[in-house]
């Protein structure tokens, strides 16, 4: 685990704690305005954290070319999560059925 | 298994998955936006994720480039890098906690009754602190 420094390793863990608190913000978010479709963007946020896991995984054993799968594993739950956003977002769209 | 299935991942070539992910983000920032619905400082957030895209990719040319190492192994270069994404999600999570709910005091029910109550959603911009409340608490006179 010495390929990130320790501040490199609080930045990472930063990103992956506001993402979190993010998550639990968007329902609250929802919540509050009774408005319960904030609750799929929330989940669309899930894969997001699955891919940041992974890479942190993969740093966490100083980034070996034997763990390369999870660098791939972390592209595709990227591109899985920003579909989930993409389609959170179109639920989100006020009159959807018009346009 | 799961091990197999890591090391059968291993043969894929990561990088036109991250390219190809842009798109559907682009299209999520593009809805997000039309919705009118999202924290404006929430937005900013999901948008500056770009910045961050961005620099990184900068950064790993830079590693492989001056260093002839991958990004994750160039530290200053990876953590300067990363900072970028940790301001992003702060900007996210505050846009969503900071709008308190009593800014918009009208009625649920109120707003129900068609869409023209996304107007009011929008509403979310300007703190609507209510001053009566809180200034007899704050002034001292």
């Amino acid at each position: 685990m010495h390929a990130l420094s320790l501040p490199t390793w609080w930045i990472h863990v930063a990103s992956v704690l506001e993402w979190m608190l993010a998550m639990v913000a968007v329902i609250r978010w929802g919540e509050r305005r009774g408005e319960t479709e904030w609750r799929w963007l929330a989940l669309a946020m899930l894969p997001a954290l699955v891919s940041a896991m992974a890479a942190c995984t993969w740093h966490l054993f100083d980034n070996p070319i034997e763990l390369q799968g999870l660098v791939v594993f972390q592209a595709g739950t990227t591109l899985l999560g920003n579909v989930a956003l993409a389609a959170a977002a179109w639920t989100l769209l006020p009159e959807r059925s018009q346009s | 298994m799961t091990v197999v299935g890591l090391g059968a991942l291993a043969a894929v070539d990561p990088s036109p998955l991250f390219v190809l992910s842009l798109l559907p983000y682009l299209v999520f920032l593009r809805w997000a936006a039309a919705s009118k619905r999202f924290p404006p400082l929430a937005l900013r957030g999901f948008q500056f994720t770009l910045v961050f895209v961005a620099v990184t990719i900068a950064a790993a040319v830079v590693a492989e480039l001056r260093f002839g190492q991958q990004l994750a192994d160039v530290d200053r270069l990876h953590g300067s890098a990363e900072v970028f994404l940790t301001v992003a999600n702060l900007l996210v999570l505050w846009g969503f906690s900071r709008a308190e709910p009593g800014q918009e005091p009208p009625d649920p029910e109120a707003s129900t009754t068609g869409p023209s109550g996304e107007q009011v959603l929008s509403t979310g911009v300007e703190p609507a602190v209510p001053p009566e409340d809180g200034a007899s608490v704050l002034d001292p006179e």
